[in-house]
């Protein structure tokens, strides 16, 4: 799983199955102070979707969105596993490494 | 006509019509003839003279801008013509619903009509481009069918 993978299915993650397109890039905005594109959540999205990492249904009608539908994301159980396996890599790779910097 | 306190008071019938023209296509007239509206409602309070347009006449100017605005909040038709040809059908309602709401609530208030049209335009195409990519094939045929009836 790439950087920008992990990093939809974690706002994913964060939103609890109210995220959609929109608030997933905000929320990624937020945490990592990175500005996305809605096209790149579009097509991640698309892609974790074809994994089977998340869910996705379509929401309510709101008037702020000109009576159009909103596609909600929800993490699923492989998406889970996926991110647990990827913190354990992430672990276990740090652990034992000398402070950055010391090397110098 | 100017603000006093708590409120519009029209001065003269020349006065607030030359006002009323000259305002007449300001986005932020909604409010004002709201307030206005509120102030002749409450006519009792003020002298006979003192208001030169009468309720109903509020009443017809304030629907006016309301519906005045409400289509200068819509997306541009264009915009919205050229996401209809090319996003795939099963995305459009989520894309386009994304997009107006970027349009309505960031862009328009944060970069203006203008500018905000034409970021709504490259979002489309970006978003277009990325999505058909993923499909993998035009839906422009029925986009544009969609687009003629809608």
């Amino acid at each position: 799983m790439g950087d920008f993978e992990r990093a939809v299915l974690l706002a994913v993650l964060h939103l609890q199955g109210q995220g959609y397109a929109l608030t997933i890039g905000d929320e990624i905005e937020r945490r990592a102070g990175k500005a996305v594109s809605l096209g790149a959540i579009y097509a991640t999205l698309d892609r974790l979707q074809r994994k089977g990492y998340v869910s996705s249904k379509l929401g309510e009608a709101t008037p702020e969105r000109g009576g159009k539908k909103k596609r909600h994301y929800r993490i699923e159980a492989p998406g889970e596993r996926a991110l647990r396996d990827t913190l354990s890599v992430h672990d276990r790779m740090w652990a034992g490494a000398p402070p950055i910097g010391a090397t110098a | 006509m100017n603000t006093g306190t708590g409120g519009w008071h029209l001065s003269s019938s020349a006065d607030a019509a030359a006002q009323v023209a000259a305002l007449w296509h300001r986005r932020n007239m909604v409010a004002h003839f709201a307030a206005a509206a509120t102030v002749l409602g409450s006519s009792s309070a003020l002298t006979a003279d003192a208001i030169v347009i009468h309720t109903a006449d509020v009443v017809e100017i304030y629907a006016k801008v309301q519906s005045t605005n409400a289509q200068a909040d819509e997306p541009p038709s264009l915009g919205v013509g050229l996401a209809l040809f090319l996003l795939p059908a099963n995305r459009q309602d989520e894309v386009l619903g994304d997009l107006h709401e970027l349009y309505v609530t960031r862009w328009l208030p944060k970069l203006g009509p203008r500018k905000a049209n034409w970021c709504y335009a490259w979002h489309v195409i970006l978003s277009s481009t990325i999505l058909l990519r993923i499909f993998g094939g035009l839906s422009c045929l029925g986009g544009l069918w969609r687009f003629f009836i809608h």
